[in-house]
Parts: structure tokens; C-alpha cells; sequence
């Protein structure tokens, strides 16, 4: 951790930390390189599957193709990502518009998921600021102290069939529709104007080739964006091991290191998530864009830390409560061991 | 209070808050208890005045302290 360089002044950071800072830099090049290779094969994929509906394929043909799809759906959304923290283009203005018109793809209205993202920035790993941004987490007191209906709510709601089937479907599909709390009017309007701009597309859609054929293609290629994509942010910051601490503890660098997961993947779904599962590099360092992240993290091996497995990974599912005793997250099934 | 901030040391006088865009000394931000004076965001959410000017060149080097820059302008 980082040492204190004198009374009163603030502990100087590691040098590999200050390096960091030269990954740091949006390049068009590559941003056009990387939309090119995601979002226009999105595209005509999206028109083969249509192509398929409206010429009367049967449905499975159609859900088979959906796939590749929605692995790109899922890559446009780390995009999305990027444009949020003004990484992905050196340009705000060209981020500011990416980041709406993948938002309206993904229908995610961009400034406020900005705004609850990097409220989440601020806020992960940290006990006492949960509520934006994050999978809702209780302590093992919290549950305890809640009223039996309470913890039968937070029991459900904490169900993978619900967190990562239903639940990431009603998160996109119906809460994304409506403006959060504490965000300012900015954010609001920007909300209407996402779902004007989603009520557009399907009007044109509608129009065009029918809301019918519309839906039966973007419907599975939503879902399954979503799920997967809900599943990899529950792992970011819920695994075994992971470090959570309340605000007068709280460590940048902890959070970071320990609080955020490196969940390693074979190099094509590296490729599909765009490097989002070097997710402590990314809290260490937001705004390296995610094209530079792998280069970041080969080049700098302070930050090569124990990769999450796939066993870890699967254990995550039953990590349900934060035990502030032990420092560990744990099951419901642990509560009678306490 | 963040025990250990990410801000580089190599930031200048000026930060300016992500989250509401409103710009200040750093000095403001610590008698704040490391927070924005606006808008109450930790110093994590606070970028270099300088690299907000480098993206848009039409700022100026030094802004006027308490006022709102839009990340374009």
C-alpha cells in the first residue's frame, strides 16, 4: 500500500501507479477499428436474423443466429462503458453521442447510467455507501435486525433465476425506463429522451419491416445481452475473498486490488466482454480505455493478480450476505453456523 | 473521507467534478472533506482542470472557480 510521504500530506502513490497513467489515452484509430469489427457486423447479423423472420425460417434458425449477436450486443455495451467514463474516443462530444446511440440500442439511457456508474466508481467495496449502482448487498446484521418479510424479499431477490434471468430483463426492459433517485434534471430529461428515442426506433421499425418481425429479433439478442452482462457485473465485486470495508476504513487501493475480481477468460470471450473482466485494472484506472487494458495489465506486474477461476466463479452464486465479522461475503446456508 | 485518493500528484490546481461538472481548487475540495463542494462527490470523481482543457481547447488554462463546465463545450 501506498506510504505516507510526511505529517500531514497525502501517502505518494506507487510509481506502477502513476505509470498507469500513460494507458490513459483514447485513440480513434482504434475506437474506429473496434466499432468497425462490433457494430457492423451487429448490425448485419441483426438483418440476417430479420431476413430469416420475415422469409418464414423457423424460429429456432432465428434463435440459433441470435447468439453471435448478442455476444456483440454484449461488446457495443462495454463500449457504452468506455463512452461513459469519456475513455473510448479522445473526443467528449463523440462519446457523449456513441454512448446515447448504443444506449438506445441496448436500451440503457446513457447519462444516467453514466452518472450511477461513476457514483458506483466512488462508492465500490464500500459498505457504507451502497444503493447506487450496485447488486444490492446486506450485512449479516442488516438481515438479521430486518423483519422476517424483509428477508424473504431479499432471499428472492437474491435468487440467480431472479438477479440474473428475470431480474436483468425487468432491469434494462422496465427500470431503465424511469429516472432514478438523487439524479439531477439533466439525467431525468436524458431518460424521455432514451425512451422517445427507443419509442422511435420501434415506430420506424414498425413501419418498416414490422413491430412483429422487430421484436422476435432484438427480443433474444436483449435477454441475452443483459443476463450475461448482469452476471459479469455481480462477479466484478462479489466472489469469495473480497475485500469490503465501511467508509473509515475504506483503501483506494484495496478496493481496487482486492474488492474487484480478475476474472480471466479464454481470449474469445476476453474478446466479447471487451477485457471488462480486468475489472480491478479498470477500478484502478477508469479511464484506460478497454482496447489498452490488456497492454496496461501485461506491461505493469503489480496488477497481475490471482485471476477469480471458474469454480470461484460458480461459488459466487451463494455469496449472499456480508459477514462484517470474519470480513468475508458468505450464504444464506452459513447463518446458522454464526 | 477516501484514506488513500487516486489523484495524481501531478494534477494542478483545478479539479473538476464528473458528476456535476462544476470546477474548483483543490484547496475547496479539501475543506470540503475531500468532496466537491457542489456536488458532494469524492475526490475519485474529480479529473485534472488540465485535461479537461486538452479535450476542449476552448476553455480556458484557468477556469473561474465555482463555475460549471459541460464536459463539451
Amino acid at each position: 500500500m501506498p506510504k505516507a510521504n510526511g505529517a500531514g500530506q497525502r501517502p505518494q502513490k506507487p510509481e506502477w501507479y502513476l505509470g498507469l497513467a500513460k494507458y490513459e489515452k483514447p485513440d480513434y484509430h482504434q475506437a474506429f477499428r473496434q466499432l468497425g469489427n462490433t457494430v457492423v457486423p451487429l448490425l448485419g447479423l441483426l438483418a440476417l436474423m430479420l431476413y430469416t423472420v420475415i422469409r418464414g425460417y423457423r424460429y429456432g434458425i432465428t434463435l440459433t443466429l441470435s447468439v453471435v449477436p448478442a455476444a456483440l450486443l454484449m461488446r457495443s455495451f462495454i463500449i457504452l462503458h468506455d463512452c461513459s467514463h469519456d475513455s473510448f474516443f479522445p473526443s467528449p462530444v463523440a462519446n457523449a453521442i456513441l454512448g446515447f446511440l448504443l444506449g438506445v440500442l441496448t436500451l440503457t439511457p446513457f447519462g444516467q447510467w453514466r452518472w450511477s456508474h461513476l457514483t458506483h466508481h466512488a462508492s465500490f467495496a464500500n459498505l457504507d455507501r451502497r444503493g447506487v449502482g450496485d447488486v444490492k448487498l446486506l450485512t449479516v446484521e442488516e438481515y438479521l435486525a430486518a423483519p422476517r418479510l424483509q428477508q424473504l424479499i431479499y432471499r428472492f431477490y437474491r435468487h440467480p433465476l431472479l438477479l440474473f434471468g428475470i431480474g436483468s430483463t425487468i432491469l434494462f426492459a422496465v427500470i431503465y425506463r424511469f429516472p432514478i433517485k438523487g439524479t439531477r434534471r439533466r439525467e431525468r430529461n436524458g431518460v424521455w429522451f432514451t425512451n422517445a428515442a427507443i419509442l422511435a426506433m420501434m415506430t420506424v421499425a414498425g413501419v418498416t419491416v414490422g413491430l412483429r418481425p422487430f421484436l422476435l429479433v432484438m427480443t433474444p439478442v436483449w435477454v441475452m445481452t443483459w443476463l450475461v452482462g448482469v452476471w459479469f457485473f455481480y462477479l466484478q465485486h462479489q466472489f469469495k475473498g473480497v475485500y469490503w470495508a465501511r467508509q473509515s476504513e475504506w483503501d483506494f487501493f484495496r478496493a481496487s486490488l482486492e474488492g474487484s475480481s480478475y476474472y480471466q477468460l479464454p481470449k474469445v470471450l476476453q474478446w466479447i466482454t471487451g477485457n471488462i473482466g480486468l475489472h480491478h485494472l479498470h477500478h484502478l484506472r477508469p479511464r484506460i480505455p478497454n482496447y489498452r487494458l490488456q497492454q496496461a495489465l501485461t506491461e505493469t506486474p503489480a496488477v497481475q493478480i490471482a485471476p477469480l477461476t471458474v469454480r470461484g466463479n460458480l461459488t459466487a452464486l451463494r455469496l449472499n450476505l456480508y459477514d462484517e465479522r470474519r470480513r468475508e461475503l458468505i450464504g444464506f446456508h452459513e447463518l446458522k453456523r454464526l | 473521507m477516501e484514506q488513500e485518493h487516486p489523484i495524481d500528484e501531478s494534477f494542478g490546481e483545478y479539479l473538476w467534478c464528473e458528476l456535476c461538472g462544476y470546477v474548483y481548487r483543490k484547496t475547496a475540495w479539501a475543506a470540503a472533506n475531500d468532496t466537491c463542494p457542489h456536488c458532494g462527490a469524492p475526490l475519485i470523481n474529480a479529473r485534472a482542470w488540465e485535461e479537461i482543457v486538452q479535450r476542449n481547447p476552448r476553455y480556458p488554462s484557468t477556469p473561474i472557480e465555482g463555475k460549471k463546465y459541460a464536459l463539451f463545450g
